[in-house]
């Protein structure tokens, strides 16, 4: 059985958020900032946590916290970094739409939302609001040039709906594209 | 000439002494009743007056005498029946109120002419007939009414010759636009609120946007109404219309220039006629400067921002730095793609590029926040957010209960703090499972 390092050894969820407290304290802008666990986000044996300073979830950032690393949703590589480590460009079923979904949307594309199985499928939804006839079911694909997650989803900060189509490449880079049927 | 005049006055007074004037004399002299011409006498029943107004052999001029007798002594109804009966014809009527009858006799009557004719006929002469034009007025066809306001010569002899009420009344009863009605209820000392009411409430749409592009109409009603009255008629004016109408009757009647031109501003002016009280309250906020409202993209931002971004261990692209408003030492992070904040108590942030109708749910949200300013518990914070949602967000959700339920679900996916003591304290999970009403300040008075 391998030794434990000594990082991994004290590694719990307040020993997580002590280390993660003294560096967002020394942020200015979120110095004293609200910092909770999250653990429907907890990924790759990472603890997830979100710091969220006086402009509440505008200013949101959410924490992957391991026993020898902290990275953030602050960098557009961080959500590249767990979809190398899972594997999800590389193998098909990884991942199915719904967790992906959760994952990209918290760690990369900042928004909050619930990803929709019909186009009248959130209550805030408005008649009309995502026509039918270009509403697709969210869909999981492997392909040869990595995993396709495609979805809709009700964005509960813009209050309007959100397609996003994103490519997630053997290596772990992740680019999407999005568009709203209200915004464009 | 003067000599000539005192001597007709001398001869009439002796003729109305023979005639036995009446003893009804008007107060102060002003309105002197005529003199009773010879073919009346006191006691004439009316089948007598329809018989001598009748008479085509008792010369013009005697009948419009009687006739202007017979209005004075019974009254304007009394002698419209005898016109009717006898279809003398229109009635005119001088500006000291002496009627007299035109027309011929048989083959003159109103329901022979055209309503341009009967309206001309009432004008012609020394004075107009109000009576004879509104009755005639409505008793045309709709077409008729139209053909008469297309004809210009005609109501600038109607605007002419009519004034006040009367010319109000005319151009109401022909169906004038809106827009040349509503100063007459704003007209004198006074305004007649329930008559801008009936007539902004009743006015087809296209009548109402012409009222909206008339600045002048607009500044009247600014200048003359206010409070409810303001706002009821702002409602009126609004009612159906197109966001950006609706936009444009807000800008005319309320002073919105406290909020930022733009989105903001339309956003304001929007709650400003909602018939929402929470709305009306958060809008008056801004009007008068208890909140504030700021564009994102508008805030002073400290030197370098990208680099003092990096040096906080984030990518420029997806974060940035602004100071607070009103400060140039306290910054704050906010995500590049952000939808809007309170940045303090009483200053609301969100981006420009965000809908009407967002930020007039953030307007809401925020400045419900800044009047329940207290987060110092996972509960604390959740009723607070379970309040702003309620009146903003989530308050189309008509069922009560399943409003409750999801703005629950929404806070506790969203505000991990929360969730977090939701999830590990079981007297703060009853404590939110049983708040299922928002308590505290839902009005944003």
């Amino acid at each position: 059985m391998a030794k434990k390092s000594q990082a991994a050894s004290d590694f719990t969820p307040e020993s997580a958020q002590a280390r993660l407290r003294k560096l967002v304290d020394n942020i200015p802008p979120s110095k004293g900032a609200t910092i909770a666990r999250v653990p429907d986000l907890d990924v790759c044996g990472m603890l997830a946590y979100s710091v969220m300073p006086s402009t509440g979830l505008a200013g949101e950032v959410i924490y992957l916290v391991g026993p020898d690393e902290m990275i953030s949703s602050g960098l557009r590589t961080t959500i590249n970094e767990v979809m190398r480590r899972l594997e999800v460009g590389k193998k098909p079923g990884v991942l199915d739409v719904y967790r992906f979904a959760h994952l990209f949307l918290r760690l990369r594309a900042h928004r909050r939302g619930i990803v929709l199985d019909a186009p009248d499928g959130h209550v805030l939804l408005r008649p009309g609001q995502l026509p039918a006839e270009i509403f697709t079911p969210p869909e999981a694909t492997f392909e040869k040039d990595g995993a396709h997650f495609r979805f809709w989803i009700y964005e509960t900060d813009h209050m309007e709906p959100f397609y996003f189509d994103v490519l997630v490449a053997p290596d772990g880079t992740t680019t999407f594209t999005e568009s709203s049927p209200s915004l464009n | 000439m003067a000599e000539s005049t005192i001597h007709q006055n001398k001869q009439e007074q002796t003729e109305s002494q023979q005639n036995k004037r009446p003893d009804r004399v008007e107060s102060a002299g002003l309105n002197l009743t005529p003199e009773r011409p010879f073919l009346a006498s006191g006691e004439d029943s009316i089948e007598k007056h329809i018989q001598l107004l009748g008479d085509n052999r008792i010369h013009a001029s005697k009948r419009q005498k009687l006739a202007s007798y017979i209005s004075h002594t019974r009254g304007n109804r009394y002698l419209q029946r005898i016109i009717d009966t006898t279809r003398i014809g229109a009635i005119q009527r001088d500006p000291n109120g002496e009627t007299t009858t035109a027309g011929t006799g048989e083959g003159s009557g109103a329901e022979t002419q055209t309503l341009e004719q009967q309206l001309t006929a009432a004008m012609e002469g020394i004075g107009t007939d109000e009576a004879a034009i509104l009755s005639a007025i409505r008793s045309a066809s709709v077409p008729d009414r139209q053909r008469v306001l297309a004809n210009s010569a005609l109501m600038g002899q109607l605007r002419s010759e009519l004034s006040g009420s009367d010319l109000f009344n005319t151009l109401e009863a022909l169906g004038a636009p809106l827009v040349d009605l509503l100063s007459f209820p704003m007209e004198g000392w006074g305004t007649d609120e329930a008559t801008l009411f009936r007539l902004t409430a009743n006015a087809p749409a296209d009548q109402r946007r012409a009222v909206i592009g008339n600045s002048g109409i607009m500044g009247q009603l600014r200048g003359e109404l206010s409070g409810d009255d303001l706002w009821t008629v702002g409602r009126n004016l609004a009612n159906g219309l197109r966001t950006e109408e609706q936009v444009a009757v807000a800008n005319g009647l309320f002073d919105l220039s406290a909020a930022p031109s733009g989105v903001i501003r339309d956003a304001t002016g929007l709650l400003m006629l909602s018939t929402e009280v929470v709305d009306r309250n958060t809008a008056r906020r801004i009007i008068n400067g208890s909140m504030n409202a700021h564009y994102i993209e508008d805030l002073t931002q400290p030197p370098d921002p990208a680099a003092l971004v990096t040096g906080y261990g984030y990518d420029p692209a997806l974060y940035t730095v602004y100071y607070k408003p009103g400060s140039t030492t306290e910054t704050m992070l906010v995500q590049t793609n952000a939808v809007g904040f309170q940045a303090t108590t009483t200053d609301i942030c969100g981006m420009r590029t965000l809908s009407v109708d967002r930020w007039k749910t953030l307007l809401v949200h925020e400045t419900n926040h800044a009047l329940n300013p207290d987060y110092s518990t996972p509960l604390i914070q959740y009723k607070s957010e379970f309040r702003a949602y309620w009146v903003a967000e989530f308050r189309e959700v008509a069922d009560l209960d399943q409003r409750a339920q999801q703005v629950k679900a929404h806070i506790l996916a969203n505000y991990p703090a929360i969730s977090a003591a939701y999830n590990s304290d079981e007297a703060v999970r009853n404590a939110i499972d049983a708040h299922t009403r928002p308590d505290g300040n839902v009005t944003n008075e």
